[in-house]
């Protein structure tokens, strides 16, 4: 039964699901860090990879929302940071980190997370984007998953380049997709292939823009309406 | 009411027609259902057992505009949306009224400045009679700005002069 973000990819490594990144490496992370949040992480690589079976936290940056679950996320780490990511992942301040997935593969790894026995992320909660800041080449797709028999949370993210925002849809694996990515693709010019219905839904037909885009500018009117 | 149009002068008996006319539409004021938003649970509040709308003779909510006088928007009104108010006022019968109800329908709201699909105020889309403020108005708030326009409705005049029988254009609210 995979509760945390670390034992899904390992469990993912296990089956052999392509296109499974890791965990949350600072290093590669695409969003800007200016509180610092990622860097004491790199504090913390050194004294668990020193002390292996040590189940005391090493410092206050381990917050992680289940107490015994920090115990068992030490050494299943290993296997990621063992396989070549740099620092370890600890529950960041919002809790689980994200589990980064290649785009091309986000339909596999999706179906592969709903129907193992292990997994079974049985339900979609959201699926949305990010568009980290003004300059930044990618747009994070995230998708949320619960495990309704295994009372689990994971949230997958895929990056994908701003100037051809394409992945494929999660309709097929998930039906409650549809209107997810209709959101997500009205608001941050994410193109999901394969969509049965891709029509705006929330924001009107003719709608110029993206408007949870950092570049975005308000509109100034709108079928003769002022909008300043 | 074109029969009255410059067949009688202003006396009293036109005066008593007036008022008895205004009383009879002021009484009976059917509203039109355009809750949008949180202030549709105000809306029916008024419309509940313990602010009763009815006494004031305004509890037929009629879901079509062309039975309506009354357009209560209650809510927060899209860009999407304004053109379906628009339309929907536009079939609505003279006399007809409208009542801004709540923050958002009145200026935009709470979402004046990051909103970027909202309309400041469903003045700059349809001719507004009464502004009701709050977020949301009490439903007293809601009986008192029915009672206002029922007061606006008292002072009509009827009988009106040869030429002025249109409604003057409607000029949108400056932005």
């Amino acid at each position: 039964m995979a509760k945390t973000a670390a034992e899904v990819v390992e469990r993912l490594r296990a089956i052999g699901t392509p296109g499974v990144i890791g965990l949350l490496d600072p290093a590669q992370a695409a969003e800007p860090d200016p509180l610092g949040r990622h860097a004491p992480a790199k504090a913390v690589a050194p004294p668990a990879v020193e002390k292996p079976t040590a189940g005391a936290k090493p410092d206050a940056e381990a917050k992680t929302p289940e107490a015994e679950s920090s115990a068992e996320e030490k050494p299943s780490e290993k296997g990621p940071s063992a396989e070549g990511t740099k620092a370890p992942a600890k529950a960041g301040p919002f809790g689980d980190p994200h589990l980064y997935v290649e785009p091309a593969h986000v339909a596999a790894v999706l179906q592969t997370l709903r129907d193992d026995a292990e997994l079974r992320f049985e339900m979609l909660i959201d699926v949305t984007g990010i568009d980290y800041k003004k300059d930044a080449p990618v747009l994070g797709v995230i998708y949320q998953l619960l495990s309704l028999s295994h009372r689990a949370r994971v949230t997958l993210r895929a990056d994908v380049p701003k100037v051809d925002p394409a992945i494929d849809t999660a309709f097929p694996v998930y039906p409650a997709a549809d209107w997810h990515e209709r959101e997500a693709a009205e608001m941050f010019g994410l193109v999901f292939r394969g969509h049965p219905d891709p029509r705006n839904i929330l924001l009107a037909d003719d709608w110029v823009g993206h408007p949870l885009r950092k570049d975005y500018e308000f509109p100034v009117e709108y079928h003769g309406i002022s909008g300043v | 009411m074109g029969l009255l149009e410059n067949k009688l002068q202003e006396n009293l008996l036109t005066t008593k027609v007036d008022w008895l006319l205004n009383w009879a539409r002021l009484s009976s004021i059917w509203p039109m259902t355009f809750g949008l938003a949180c202030c549709a649970i105000e809306m029916m509040a008024v419309g509940a057992s313990h602010h009763d709308i009815d006494r004031f003779g305004a509890g037929a909510f009629r879901a079509t505009p062309r039975q309506a006088d009354l357009m209560i928007v209650a809510g927060t009104v899209n860009f999407k949306m304004a053109d379906r108010i628009k339309r929907l006022w536009e079939q609505m019968a003279h006399p007809k009224y409208v009542i801004a109800l709540g923050a958002c329908a009145t200026g935009g709201g709470p979402y004046y400045k990051y909103g970027y699909n909202v309309v400041k105020g469903v003045d700059r889309v349809v001719p507004v009679d009464v502004y009701i403020a709050g977020c949301p108005p009490r439903p007293e708030a809601l009986l008192e700005g029915l009672m206002k326009l029922q007061d606006k409705i008292r002072t009509q005049k009827v009988v009106r002069q040869i030429g002025s029988g249109e409604p003057a254009p409607f000029v949108p609210a400056p932005s």
